[in-house]
C-alpha cells in the first residue's frame, strides 16, 4: 500500500494521460490473460492507480473491456467496384487494423478464451464488417463473408498471434499478392456448383 | 480425496490429460499449474509428475494430435479439397487436443511454437507435394485459412462460417485451395 502511495504522488498524472494508461493496460492484460481471469485490480496496478479509480473511470471491468477493444475498421464502399479491385481495396484497411491498431489482436486474443469477448469480435463483425462486404457480394452473401471472416481471422492468428514463421515473413506486398486471389474469389468470384 | 473413486492408472492418466487440455486452453500454458490440473482430477501433483513429467511434457502430450494427410502429389486439382478437408475437420472437429493447442496458443509462446513446428514438420510436406512452385508462400497462405476456418468455427464458433454445413463449407473452400496450392501464381 505504501507503494503504491508512494508511485501515484511521486508520478506526475494528468486524467487523459491515466486514461490512456488505463487502457493499454488493459488491452495487455485481456489479451495475454483473456477477459475472465484479467481483474481490475491488476490492470490497476500495472499503471500505479487504485482499482477504485479505473471503476471511476470506466465503470465495470465488462465496460473498460468494452473501452478498451473499442475500434472502427474503416471498410471502403464496395458497391459497383471491379471484382479485379476489390482486394486492393481491402487489405490496406486489413493491414491497418493488424498492425496500427493493438485494440484488434487484443480482442482476437481474448476472444479465443472467452465468451464475452468472442461476442464482442461477432458484434465487430455483424456491425463492422458484414454489412460493407455483403454489398461487394453478387450472390449467396452468407457463405462469401463466412469464409472471408475465417480467412481475415486466420490471417491474422498466423501472422501476429502465433508469428508462424512462413507466414510472417512474408513483405505486405508479397501476402497481399497471394491473398487477394482468395479475397476476389471468395467475395466474387464464380459460386461453386457441386 | 477420493478413497472411495475406483481408480486405475489408464483412467487416472486419461482423466489427467482431459484436465490438462481443459486448463492449457482456458488458461494458457503459463498460468497452468500442475497441482491445478491434479486437483481437477483428485490426486496429488506428484502422481502427475510420476506420470508425465514436467509441465512442459505434460502440455506436449496433452496437445499431442496427429493429422492424416493424404499423398497428394499426382492429385488431380480438382480433388485436392476433397481429399484435405475430412482430414482437416477431424482435427478441428473431433480432436480436442488440436484445439487445446489452438487456444493455449493464442496467449503461449510455448504453445504457439508448438503448434508452428507441427504445421512445419507434419503439413508442409504433404502440402508441398501438391504445389508447383512457390511452395512457402502457398502453404503459409494455405495454413492461415485452415487456422482460420478451425477458429472461427471450432472455438469462436458464432461468426456466419460456424453456421454452414460441412457440405456448403466444403463447396466454397475448395476453389480457394485449389487456387492456394495449385492455381497460377500472381505476377
Amino acid at each position: 500500500m505504501t507503494y503504491s502511495f508512494c508511485v501515484t504522488t511521486t508520478r506526475p498524472r494528468n486524467a487523459s494521460q491515466t486514461r490512456a494508461d488505463i487502457l493499454s493496460a488493459a488491452r495487455r492484460r485481456f489479451g495475454a490473460e483473456g477477459y475472465e481471469r484479467a481483474t481490475l485490480r491488476a490492470i490497476a496496478s500495472d499503471v500505479g492507480v487504485d482499482a477504485a479509480l479505473v471503476i471511476r473511470y470506466f465503470g465495470s471491468k465488462q465496460d473498460l473491456f468494452a473501452a478498451a477493444v473499442d475500434f472502427v475498421i474503416e471498410l471502403p464502399d464496395l458497391s459497383n467496384v471491379d471484382p479485379d479491385e476489390v482486394a486492393g481495396l481491402l487489405l490496406p484497411r486489413f493491414f491497418a487494423v493488424w498492425e496500427e491498431d493493438e485494440k484488434f489482436l487484443a480482442l482476437l486474443r481474448a476472444a479465443m478464451t472467452s465468451p464475452v469477448a468472442a461476442d464482442a469480435l461477432r458484434r465487430v463483425f455483424a456491425e463492422q464488417v458484414a454489412p460493407k462486404l455483403i454489398a461487394a457480394t453478387p450472390d449467396n452473401p452468407i457463405p462469401r463473408i463466412g469464409l472471408m471472416g475465417a480467412f481475415v481471422i486466420g490471417l491474422a492468428t498466423t501472422r501476429y498471434v502465433l508469428r508462424n514463421p512462413p507466414i510472417a515473413s512474408l513483405s505486405r506486398d508479397e501476402l497481399s499478392r497471394w491473398a487477394a486471389p482468395v479475397i476476389r474469389q471468395l467475395l466474387v468470384g464464380p459460386a461453386p456448383t457441386s | 480425496m477420493s478413497p472411495n473413486r475406483p481408480r486405475n492408472a489408464a483412467q487416472t492418466r486419461a482423466d489427467i490429460l482431459d484436465a490438462a487440455r481443459r486448463r492449457f486452453a482456458t488458461e494458457g500454458f503459463e498460468r497452468t499449474t500442475l497441482r491445478a490440473i491434479a486437483a481437477d482430477v483428485g490426486v496429488d501433483a506428484a502422481l502427475v509428475i510420476r506420470y508425465f513429467g514436467s509441465k512442459q511434457d505434460l502440455f506436449a502430450t496433452a496437445t499431442e494430435f496427429t493429422i492424416e494427410l493424404p499423398d497428394l502429389s499426382g492429385a488431380e486439382p480438382d480433388e485436392i479439397a476433397d481429399m484435405l478437408l475430412p482430414r482437416y475437420f477431424a482435427v478441428w472437429e473431433d480432436d480436442h487436443s488440436f484445439l487445446a493447442l489452438l487456444q493455449a496458443a493464442m496467449t503461449s509462446r510455448v504453445a504457439a511454437d508448438t503448434l508452428n513446428e507441427t504445421l512445419a514438420t507434419h503439413v508442409a510436406p504433404v502440402l508441398k507435394a501438391a504445389t508447383p512452385d512457390h511452395a512457402e508462400q502457398r502453404i503459409a497462405v494455405t495454413d492461415a485459412f485452415v487456422i482460420g476456418l478451425a477458429a472461427t468455427r471450432s472455438v469462436l464458433g458464432n461468426l456466419p462460417v460456424a453456421d454452414l454445413t460441412r457440405d456448403e463449407l466444403r463447396r466454397w473452400a475448395a476453389p480457394v485451395f485449389r487456387g492456394l496450392l495449385v492455381g497460377p501464381a500472381p505476377t
